[in-house]
């Protein structure tokens, strides 16, 4: 009844997996039992104020403070303690599979994701997480600056990523879909724009996705598309990013090999299109203040296109 | 005598009445506050209390149009009214001066104002403190605001966490702003603090033992206690950041073996007893309102006492509830859910207690009525969902969204903003000539009621559905867009509200000589008659309620019938009374105005400011000015026996000046050690917490300074202490001793605790170490400088005392400076010690590595 | 007692359930912290066996030593109380430190709960 209200890619209580769900029926639970309290604490309330004299002297007897005050506190919350311990004892167990591997690295103000095979990076992505339903998921997260939080309130709870640990957050998609995750810890200028993609996949279509990844860039074969690349590389862009295949190999900005494959663009802030492409590369700070990617307004219209149009290559 | 007294109403009243010629105009005169520009320096805490009050207000106001200007920001996705940058910081600013420059002080001013009056004394213990608090905290305060006009307000928030908060992510002095700009709120918080806890506990009306004291000072006991032990962890964490920052000691630098989560376990070690801090005293004043509208006394006091303490003791358990998705063990999580559990059950005490007593009355819906039952509504919401965010795995899901932002504004503002002015409403016609319009005051309630509930409700709604805290905006098309217009919507209803209320507020309130009186038929002491004196005599009071129990009571204290009509010494002057049963122990000479107290604030905020900007020498100077001031200030004070004992009434006849364990200066220093005592444990517990967490940088028994060297400061230190007392008790020898051999033994103490701490600090400095190398290294050399500023403030002290020997203001009887000093003499040198000993014998127990 | 004492030392007995509470807290929260600091730094292992008895443990004695407070204040004994003249006086500290006591139990309870539920360092 009140889905309309509580759904949505972002929403803790339209749950996707079981650990969301179990923290879902918990509020839930919550909700409709802190209500009845309410309630009733304002109906006493209510007749202290209205009813007069005499049907009103037994509220004021002092058996009703120890009463409402103690006694009834201490059963309901300790019930509610055991619930939510045992909540917390599911949600933290190891799970039972082996999970899939992943590391998330939060950095000012984007997500650098590595999928790992045998404890070591497979592959590089950014801002993109694709899983597969039904198997769960070990995210180790940690920061290559300050406090950021990775947060997917559709599928879990959220955890900080802290300078010097390693955070470890498991979770597992139940529903196909697209959940969509935000930075929850204040981390400067643009935390406000720093989201990211959450894709839960069949298994077949995670499987081909992990190998369309894993690969090295896609040579280019168009001419417009060459002139792109060699563009890309021309203008220096290879300093802070990846390109698996081409000599673009920096590391201080996200990993871009397939980033034509990935929804969006700048961490969850603009939809990913030769058009966004193209604002983002000439004026990224207008779209995103504060954000470490110089602007490159000095490409013309035309080598523009072409950058973006090789980028857009890039699945 | 005494016992007789407490236990026979029908005893004759202390003094016969007419009272003689001349006496009454006589004690008017000395409680007048001084005219013209000179008026600025008044000390009575009447007047201080309403500067204070109406700062605090002003602050209120001021973060209120922050939160405006956010709240517009936010109406729609996308939104262009303010840039990311000035966003950030009104959101850090709306925190921090709400917290820090509204909250805190608004409640501390009502105590102020309202503490000395409740208890039947003529003012708080030391008044020239009470105005220092609030002068440091007016000039600091306002200077801090000025920040958000020049684009240099802090803007990481109001717990503003490391690393971001440090000189690699903020680098400019926005954060140092925040950093010494809480400075002197820090410093006016203590004031304030050990005033309360020595007003509460030895300046009340004799009779009123400690089961009939108004809950309001239970309230504020409790509170005190709360700044005593938490607001050291917030000035021992701004300390470190700040070296941090300026100095680079590296605190909590992970990869120099320093901790993040170092900073957040003291920030919330103090955050969490914080908004106790400002809740207690609220519930405390809704305890006193909550009785005289329903025109019956307070249902279950014991009860409701017990609550407060529980509740005070119980909010130093939860902290680690503002860390829960911090990857700590879930083990230890769980405690800190299960404390926050306990917690709310004393709040559930006091609510059922306030309706038993509504129930047990008939209350009659005046203004202040409708701001309790708006209280009562919108704090058991917040307190509900504070439950929820006690489970760790809702938090999972809520922390650091939007349902945090609903929870805490209906705990706040529901359980101290609305009490607020519940008192406002109730208490002003005590404190000005005319009362508030009722007419008015339903709309303002009526405003400020649905305006809370508009804006915060859909909060709970927009943080679950994804919209985390602290964004300047938000995508459209997740469902936040229409819920985040309504919550904007219902913000310009809480301030047309506010406005209504300052509009009837600018008309009606009319300060000075004479009140409204008690309109509201109240039972305790603050609504006998008074004036600057506060009341004519002090009463004695055998009940609870004494304006409802004990008949006539307010002609016979008009008349001078009780205690101390008169002004025998020619000063300020209330009776100090025993903690537990109150019974008259000596009369306190006070000082009056001066211009010393509000220079030394002035210089106070001037000394953190300048330090801020980097300004070093013109704050240095500053400082010392400042400290000049103080000096001067106190110069006046312990005036020693000027009189002989005073006759009181009934037979009493009290000294005039007392020192030892029953003096009220005594106490001042007790609590001062027990805030000395807990920044230093707070420090250990740092030092520890680095080692626990980074055990790698503590280093090898051979890199350690050798043993000699902790002995010989051990040595020095020890010295120091026996003389001075030996110095105690060659001055207590009375008028046969040797002046000269106790001014020697004394100015002795002085280069020993030097050469005790510059032993310390060579014994580190000749191995090699170095404070920014390392998180050890850091904390080892903040033992050693914590030291260094005790060395300096000791000596100050000693200095003065010497000061005070030489001109003959010192003897065996005249001796609260020099017991002072000794106080906090022995205390350092135990810091010292202890010290000492940890940094020496810790790595050493633990091996290295 | 030296008449300056009789505030602190009453007023310390009053809340000693409180005191109990919170020394068994800092208690069983330091000796988690510790055991699984080491074992994240790769020095112990000993923390499943040993904390979560420990914890129950230190449980067990405070709710005793706050049984113990709580009934010697109903009954009327402990410093102060039974030399307390005035009645009205004796009978307010005697029901609000028996109730902080009480009170301090539960919240112990509480506290150890979790040691049966939830491994050490998960």
């Amino acid at each position: 009844m009140w889905t309309w209200m509580v759904s949505g890619p972002q929403s803790a209580l339209d749950p996707g997996g079981p650990h969301a769900s179990s923290i879902a029926t918990l509020s839930w639970i919550m909700f409709a039992g802190g209500g009845v309290i309410f309630l009733i604490v304002m109906l006493l309330l209510g007749w202290a104020l209205v009813v007069p004299g005499r049907r009103s002297a037994w509220l004021s007897n002092i058996y009703v403070v120890v009463v409402g005050g103690i006694a009834f506190p201490i059963v309901t919350l300790s019930a509610l303690l055991i619930y939510g311990l045992s909540i917390a004892r599911t949600i933290t167990a190891m799970p039972g599979e082996a999970p899939l591997e992943i590391s998330v690295v939060g950095e000012q103000f984007w997500w650098r994701v590595h999928y790992l095979e045998n404890g070591k990076p497979a592959f590089e992505t950014a801002n993109d997480i694709h899983i597969p339903v039904g198997q769960p998921v070990r995210l180790s997260l940690t920061t290559a600056d300050v406090i950021h939080s990775f947060w997917v309130p559709s599928l879990a709870g959220k955890l900080d990523m802290i300078p010097g640990q390693t955070n470890v957050l498991t979770l597992k998609p139940d529903r196909l879909g697209v959940y969509r995750g935000q930075c929850a810890e204040f981390c400067g200028g643009a935390h406000a724009l720093m989201a990211f993609d959450v894709v839960a996949l069949a298994q077949d279509q995670f499987d081909a996705w992990r190998n369309g990844q894993s690969r090295a860039a896609r040579e280019p074969t168009d001419p417009f598309l060459r002139r792109g690349k060699k563009l890309f590389l021309a203008a220096g862009c290879g300093s802070c990013h990846t390109v698996r295949g081409t000599s673009a190999d920096g590391t201080i900005g996200p990993d871009l090999t397939h980033v034509g494959s990935r929804r969006s663009i700048a961490a969850g802030t603009l939809p990913n299109n030769r058009g966004t492409l193209g604002g983002w590369i000439s004026g990224s700070q207008h779209l995103k203040p504060g954000n470490k990617m110089p602007p490159f307004d000095m490409l013309s219209g035309q080598d523009l296109l072409a950058v973006t149009s090789y980028l857009e290559s890039l699945k | 005598m005494t016992d007789k007294m407490q236990h026979d109403p029908a005893m004759p009243l202390p003094n016969g009445s007419p009272r003689p010629e001349g006496e009454f105009e006589r004690l008017k005169a000395t409680w007048e506050p001084p005219r013209g520009i000179s008026f600025v320096t008044v000390v009575n805490n009447t007047y201080v209390g309403l500067f204070y009050i109406g700062t605090a207000f002003l602050f209120f106001v001021l973060a209120g149009i922050l939160a405006m200007i956010m709240r517009t920001q936010l109406a729609a996705p996308q939104g262009t009214l303010v840039s990311q940058e000035t966003y950030n910081q009104l959101f850090t600013m709306h925190g921090t001066v709400m917290m820090f420059l509204f909250a805190v002080p608004a409640v501390e001013a009502l105590g102020v104002y309202l503490l000395p009056n409740m208890q039947a004394a003529r003012d708080l213990p030391f008044p020239r403190l009470s105005a220092y608090a609030f002068w440091a905290y007016f000039f600091g305060g306002l200077a801090f605001f000025c920040t958000i006009f020049v684009g240099l307000a802090p803007d990481a928030g109001w717990f503003i966490y490391p690393p971001l908060s440090s000189s690699e992510y903020s680098p400019g002095i926005n954060i140092d702003f925040w950093l010494l700009g809480i400075g002197f709120i820090e410093i006016s918080a203590i004031a304030g603090a050990i005033e309360i806890i020595v007003g509460v506990l030895k300046t009340r009306a004799p009779g009123m033992s400690l089961d009939k004291m108004p809950v309001y000072s239970w309230a504020m006991l409790v509170f005190a206690g709360l700044i005593v032990f938490a607001f050291p962890a917030i000035i021992l964490g701004t300390a470190l950041l700040e070296l941090e920052r300026a100095f680079g000691w590296p605190f909590f630098i992970a990869e120099k073996g320093g901790s993040p989560l170092l900073w957040q376990h003291l920030f919330w070690f103090f955050g969490h007893p914080e908004v106790y801090i400002i809740f207690l005293p609220a519930a405390g004043m809704v305890s006193m309102i909550v009785p005289t509208i329903a025109q019956a006394p307070l249902v279950a006091y014991r009860l409701v006492v017990l609550a407060i303490i529980a509740t005070g003791f119980i909010s130093f358990g939860v902290w680690v509830h503002h860390m829960f998705t911090t990857g700590i063990p879930q083990l230890s999580l769980s405690f800190f859910s299960a404390a926050s559990m306990a917690v709310s059950v004393p709040s559930g005490i006091q609510v059922f207690a306030w309706i038993a007593t509504m129930a047990s009355g008939r209350v009659r819906l005046t203004t202040p009525a409708l701001f309790i039952i708006g209280f009562l509504f919108i704090f058991t919401l917040g307190g509900l969902t504070g439950v929820m965010v006690g489970m760790v795995p809702f938090d999972w899901q809520a922390h650091d969204t939007y349902f945090i932002v609903a929870h805490f504004h209906y705990v706040l503002i529901g359980g101290m903003v609305f009490p607020l002015f519940a008192a406002f409403y109730y208490w002003i016609p005590q404190a000005s000539r005319t009362r508030l319009s009722e007419r008015v005051g339903r709309w303002v309630f009526g405003l400020m009621f649905a305006g809370v509930n508009i804006t915060f409700f859909p909060m709970h709604i927009t943080g679950l559905i994804g919209m985390p805290r602290r964004v300047y905006t938000y995508p459209a098309g997740f469902g936040w867009d229409a819920l985040n217009f309504v919550s904007t919507l219902g913000a310009f209803i809480i301030a047309a509200g506010v406005a209504l209320f300052i509009f009837d507020l600018l008309r009606r309130f009319r300060a000075g000589e004479g009140n409204a009186g008690n309109v509201w038929g109240g039972g305790t002491l603050e609504w006998l008659p008074s004036g600057n004196y506060a009341n004519r005599s002090i009463p004695r009071v055998t009940t609870r309620y004494p304006l409802w129990e004990q008949p006539g009571l307010a002609d016979d204290v008009a008349a001078g019938r009780f205690y101390l009509p008169d002004n025998p010494t020619g000063g300020r002057e209330t009776i100090v009374t025993s903690p537990l049963h109150a019974e008259p122990q000596y009369v306190v000479q006070m000082p009056g105005p001066s211009w010393a107290t509000l220079l030394a604030a002035f210089f106070t905020a001037a000394f953190f400011l300048l330090l801020t900007v980097k300004l070093v020498t013109p704050a240095l100077a500053c400082g010392v000015i400042a400290v000049a001031m103080v000096l001067w200030w106190l110069w006046d004070t312990d005036p020693g026996p000027t009189h002989p004992p005073v006759d009181i009434g009934g037979g009493i006849r009290l000294p005039v000046y007392a020192t030892g364990p029953v003096s009220h200066a005594w106490w001042a220093m007790v609590v001062l050690m027990l805030v000395g005592g807990t920044l230093f444990a707070c420090l250990l517990f740092s030092y520890v917490f680095l080692w626990v967490t980074n055990p790698s940088f503590w280093p090898a028994a051979d890199a350690l300074p050798p043993i000699g060297w902790p002995v010989l400061a051990a040595a020095f230190y020890a010295a120091s202490s026996i003389a001075i007392a030996t110095a105690s008790r060659l001055l207590g020898r009375g008028p046969g001793r040797s002046v000269a051999a106790f001014n020697l033994v004394l100015f002795a103490a002085m280069p020993l605790l030097i050469a005790a701490f510059t032993t310390d600090l060579w014994a580190h400095w000749q191995t090699g170490l170095r404070a920014p190398k390392s998180g050890y290294a850091a904390a080892v050399y903040m033992i050693v400088g914590l030291q260094g500023f005790y060395t300096g403030v000791l000596s100050i002290m000693l200095a003065y005392t010497l000061a005070r020997s030489l001109t003959g203001r010192l003897n065996a009887v005249r001796r609260s400076t020099f017991d002072n000093t000794m106080l906090l003499w022995h205390f350092g040198v135990a810091q010292g010690l202890a010290g000492l000993a940890i940094v020496t014998l810790f790595p050493r127990l633990v091996g290295s590595g | 007692m030296a008449p300056w004492l009789r505030f602190p030392v009453k007023f310390l007995y009053l809340v000693s359930g409180l005191v109990i509470w919170a020394t068994h807290f800092l208690l069983v929260y330091g000796l988690n912290g510790v055991a699984c600091a080491r074992r994240f730094s790769g020095t112990a292992g000993w923390e499943n066996d040993v904390v979560p008895a420990a914890v129950l443990a230190a449980t067990a004695v405070a709710i005793v030593i706050n049984g113990v407070i709580l009934i010697a204040a109903v009954l009327g004994r402990g410093p102060g109380i039974g030399a307390e003249p005035d009645a009205s006086v004796r009978n307010f500290w005697q029901v609000t430190t028996a109730l902080l006591a009480g009170l301090s139990i539960v919240a112990v309870a509480w506290t150890g709960l979790p040691a049966l539920m939830i491994g050490p360092c998960a």
